[in-house]
């Protein structure tokens, strides 16, 4: 139930994250279309990223 | 933590970034954005983390509970999700800057022998 509540709102998390780090380089001068790819190229794959957490909670018999 | 070797950045190992964040809560809660920024900005950008890399790192920790999830406001005046550390996290970070210290030492011995040891 734990596990569940804090990955819950990990989307929401990557959202902000990445949103942060887009106005930051904007900040930094860059277009909207450059500022939005370089912060996905810094965070790195998504989808990874969140596969990645998930597997942090599998339980350790399971692995 | 990833393990791309671009030009001028150095390749840390999983449990090297754990400390790091242990390091960077010591001076308060904060979400994972800011730790990103931290990291980067105290190691004056030697250390450019993929930044994906550090929610699995801060859900591990959450896990053996060293840090903690609290909901807090962003400097944006949003919510966000903040951590922060434990006490059982804080000592955590006691034990592991020492083994870290007597590696980094270690090590040093190792590649900067001094000159008057002669000792394979």
């Amino acid at each position: 139930m734990r596990r569940r509540r804090i990955l819950d709102d990990l989307d929401q998390q990557i959202h902000d994250h990445l949103e942060q780090e887009t106005l930051d380089n904007l900040a930094r001068g860059l277009s909207p279309e450059e500022a939005r790819h370089a912060a996905l190229r810094k965070f790195g794959n998504v989808l990874r990223v969140k596969e990645d957490t998930c597997a942090v909670w599998i339980p350790v018999w399971l692995e | 933590m990833s393990t791309r070797d671009e030009k001028g950045r150095i390749e840390l190992l999983q449990g090297t970034l754990d400390l790091l964040i242990l390091q960077t809560l010591r001076f308060g809660p904060a979400h994972g954005h800011a730790i990103a920024k931290a990291i980067e900005r105290n190691s004056d950008e030697v250390l450019q983390v993929e930044q994906g890399s550090l929610y699995p790192a801060l859900h591990r920790l959450i896990r053996r509970r060293w840090i903690a999830v609290e909901d807090g406001v962003s400097e944006n005046n949003r919510r966000a999700t903040f951590y922060r550390l434990t006490r059982k996290g804080r000592r955590q970070l006691e034990v592991e800057t020492s083994k870290w210290d007597k590696l980094v030492h270690a090590i040093a011995r190792i590649l900067r022998p001094a000159a008057d040891q002669g000792q394979p």
